[in-house]
């Protein structure tokens, strides 16, 4: 624990008020302005590397803790942070900084090269995360690490712990980041403070459903950027050429992979298996065999942790309805549902995956139709001459195609909502070229 | 989804069985002043056991037997038409109630369970969606004679125990205005047999007719006449926030009873403070303030037992009480299975009135079972909102135009 100072324990003598938050807005400057950025990128991999270390001392203590107040378990707390932190090396940050801004990881501080245009970073920037699950706590904190931004995190008061090992973490590795990222979580009852955390920024980012980003966007001011990520859930669809023996097994042993992991809560975990009929194995075949292998067998290395009572009285109503259908199996390890309605219903998390049968990615998109506005992700299993098929399923309101079994690895150029992860907060300055250099 | 047997069998045995369970139901005594905390069950008055066994094997033989897929349902549980008896004897308390797999609530969205043919001309009750559009629960019945049985005695026993003559002043619309509301019915019943003198409705298509509501109460006022106000909980907070001016002091005796909670769109208030206003603005006191807890997919009703507890001289715990008939449990949600009293988990019903559907519910809804009645705790809050209270906000909303 000598990498973690005790700010990340909870009765923190942190009890954010107002002023408090106004007073620690104000001190929050920007990232180490003078370090190039090459050498930045080092500081940064450096940490990154610590928590992709699963053995390192407070790698292990992080795990046990964030499985203790989450419910996940602990298996899956440590598959999931090291898929999470393996897209965040130094190759991937360079990638990103690449992608989403043109900047090279040589330039001597990002956003400064002989370009006209360059881009204006946030002065301020404050992210409100959702009670969610950790890979995004970790795209906001790297977004602002990279941009060397100012940023205050607010972290959801019913999920406060990882932001609170993260920012502690970094803090202790990187002292200098002290005086430029802040976490802190209150009730999302208390306006006040909220209010106070807005009145600094000129960029907000907002994690959670509908009315919490309405609530939060409505106090902003129309100079203020505003950046929504409302709540999402992602597919998989297979093409009839791949439904078969004995490739099908290892497609289905992926496909569980993708549900178990973060006990499909994540805006990546897949709902539904979408599986073209005519093939070897028909999609009440493969409902069979994910249930009766697939993720049964996974359960036992990465098991379903434990959740409040109150989602677990929501899943017992939503498998109830399901075991009325076609065909229906649970277990310990979930529950698998063959459907046939015409539309999409609604998730069950808790691993329940529902599998239906279609005839065309067409049929598919019909199907999707009430998820067009909260569709993140579709794994595709497809072969080479299927080229259709990708266009096809965009036309669903994906912003994410990928192979099945990675959809819980999205890279670190992967910004989530059709939005880059940078891009989306940054300005362009244009400077006309009759006009002196900076 | 429609999946319930043909044949016209099911029809004539549903009538049989439906007189038979009325007559069981009007039969049982139902607790009142007398009720004595201290007994082992949920006080609800005495019980003849064995003739209570005997009328829930028929019930559950008889759903088994016409509502498939409340069969099939049972049979992945291993409870089959054959060897009901042998699975009751193998209960902790060899009751037969317990043998009945409890169906979630939320499947009667999807799936029509119901225990005759839906061609066979037939009622159905639908539960309030929370957003125009949204699925609605479907309560189907041949007909209501055990739910009927059951309105006027209980609500007697817990609203009226103390036999005083009350003007029914209802904030629900009638049935005949809204045929698919359960509530609408069973206030329907107690105005048509029980109204009290100049009983009135003051909701209708066109919303709360407040003014008149008004003037009403001030006239029964000066004559001295008690009122039992009959309202949801959404419409109380809409009349008297309305006028924020605007109060009476009713008669002594006066009470009211509501039912329905808060919906989403209202603004919320906490049963305490939702007392705390009708006591200050309508001069009702707390024991006379009473609630009551019913479901669409239920025929019977729980009733706050205040009002008995402080006319035997008892402190008021605001426990709901079930009639005879109908059998509350309260189970864990990852096993569920029955929770010891005074441990937390989701409420469960067995309502031998639903002889037409099925008898055995699971609810979402939080509870702890104690000596004296049930304790809600409110609804996990990942369920799905519900209930009564937004029919009337649709209501009243729609008249005036949305207007907030």
């Amino acid at each position: 624990m000598s990498l973690l100072s005790e700010s990340i324990f909870p009765g923190e003598a942190t009890s954010w008020t107002p002023e408090r938050i106004h007073a620690r807005a104000r001190e929050l400057e920007p990232l180490l302005p003078g370090m190039p950025l090459s050498d930045w990128l080092d500081c940064l991999a450096t940490w990154t590397a610590a928590w992709s270390n699963p053995a390192h001392a407070f790698r292990v203590e992080c795990d046990r803790l964030l499985s203790e107040a989450t419910g996940f378990s602990l298996p899956v707390v440590r598959e999931g942070l090291n898929r999470t932190f393996s897209a965040w090396d130094r190759r991937g940050m360079e990638s990103l900084l690449q992608t989403d801004l043109a900047v090279s990881a040589h330039a001597s501080r990002a956003g400064r090269d002989s370009s006209s245009r360059i881009p204006v970073v946030p002065r301020h920037l404050v992210q409100i995360l959702a009670g969610n699950v950790p890979p995004p706590v970790v795209q906001c904190l790297m977004a602002a690490l990279l941009l060397r931004v100012p940023c205050f995190l607010k972290a959801s008061s019913r999920a406060p712990l990882f932001p609170r090992l993260l920012s502690s973490s970094l803090w202790t590795m990187i002292p200098e980041t002290r005086q430029s990222i802040q976490v802190g979580s209150w009730s999302s009852d208390d306006r006040a403070c909220t209010a106070a955390l807005l009145a600094h920024a000129d960029t907000v980012v907002v994690y959670g459903n509908h009315a919490t980003l309405e609530a939060i966007q409505v106090q902003l001011g129309p100079d203020v950027r505003f950046v929504g990520r409302g709540h999402r859930v992602s597919v998989v669809y297979l093409a009839r050429e791949t439904l078969q023996l004995p490739g099908v097994i290892e497609i289905a042993r992926r496909i569980a992979f993708d549900t178990a992991l973060w006990d499909q809560a994540g805006c990546l975990s897949p709902q539904v298996v979408l599986a073209e009929e005519g093939g070897e194995v028909s999609p009440g075949e493969l409902a069979v065999l994910l249930a009766g292998d697939s993720l049964p067998e996974l359960a036992s290395r990465l098991p379903p942790g434990r959740c409040g009572l109150e989602e677990q009285a929501r899943q017992m109503q939503r498998r109830a309805v399901l075991e009325f259908g076609p065909g229906y199996w649970s277990g310990p390890w979930g529950a698998v549902a063959w459907v046939d309605e015409p539309e999409f219903v609604g998730p069950v998390s808790g691993r329940t995956l529902l599998v239906r049968g279609v005839e065309s990615a067409a049929d598919a998109c019909t199907y999707l139709r009430p998820l067009r506005a909260h569709l993140q992700a579709i794994a595709l299993e497809a072969p080479p001459e299927r080229t259709e098929l990708p266009g096809a399923l965009l036309n669903a309101g994906a912003w994410r195609i990928c192979p099945v079994g990675c959809l819980q690895s999205p890279p670190a150029t992967w910004g989530g909502d059709g939005l880059p992860l940078l891009g989306a907060l940054v300005r362009w300055a244009d400077i006309d070229a009759s006009t002196p250099r900076l | 989804m429609s999946d319930s047997s043909e044949g016209p069998d099911g029809v004539e045995a549903a009538l049989a069985l439906r007189a038979r369970v009325a007559t069981f139901i009007s039969a049982c005594p139902i607790a009142g002043p007398a009720a004595d905390p201290a007994r082992a069950s949920v006080p609800s008055g005495m019980i003849d056991g064995a003739a209570f066994d005997a009328v829930c094997l028929a019930v559950l033989s008889h759903q088994l037997h016409h509502n498939a897929a409340y069969a099939r349902f049972c049979a992945r549980r291993g409870v089959h038409l054959d060897g009901l008896l042998e699975l009751a004897a193998a209960q902790p308390t060899g009751e037969v109630w317990c043998v009945a797999p409890p169906v979630p609530t939320d499947v009667f969205k999807s799936v029509d369970l119901a225990a005759f043919p839906l061609t066979h001309p037939h009622g159905t009750f639908l539960t309030s969606g929370t957003t125009l559009g949204q699925a609605r629960g479907r309560h189907h019945f041949l007909g209501l004679e055990a739910y009927e049985a059951g309105i006027l005695p209980t609500f007697d026993a817990w609203m009226r125990p103390d036999g005083r003559p009350l003007s029914l002043v209802s904030l629900v619309p009638v049935w005949q205005e809204n045929p698919s509301s359960s509530l609408s019915y069973m206030i329907g019943v107690l105005l048509d047999r029980s109204p009290g003198p100049d009983a009135a409705v003051f909701m209708d298509a066109d919303g709360l007719r407040t003014q008149e509501l008004r003037l009403h109460l001030e006239r029964l006022a000066a004559r001295g006449q008690p009122v039992m106000m009959l309202t949801t909980a959404f419409a109380l907070v809409f009349l008297l926030d309305e006028r924020p001016d605007w109060s009476i002091r009713l008669p002594p005796g006066s009470r009211l009873m509501e039912t329905g909670g808060f919906k989403g769109r209202s603004r919320t208030l906490t049963r305490e403070e939702l007392y705390a206003l009708a006591e200050e603005r309508l001069g009702i006191p707390p024991h006379f303030l009473l609630s009551e807890y019913g479901m669409t997919e239920l025929s019977s009703q729980l009733y706050d037992r205040s009002l008995v507890d402080f006319l035997a001289g008892r402190p008021l715990s605001r426990r709901l009480v079930a009639p005879p008939w109908l059998k509350v449990s309260v189970v864990d949600p990852a096993t569920l299975l029955p929770l010891p009293r005074g441990e937390r988990g989701l409420v469960r019903f067995f309502d031998l009135a639903n002889v037409d559907s099925v008898c055995a519910l699971q609810t979402s809804d939080l509870g702890r079972l104690h000596s004296d009645g049930l304790e809600l705790l409110g609804r996990a809050s990942d369920a799905e909102a519900r209930g009564c209270s937004l029919t009337a906000e649709e209501l009243i909303y729609g008249a005036r135009d949305g207007q907030r």
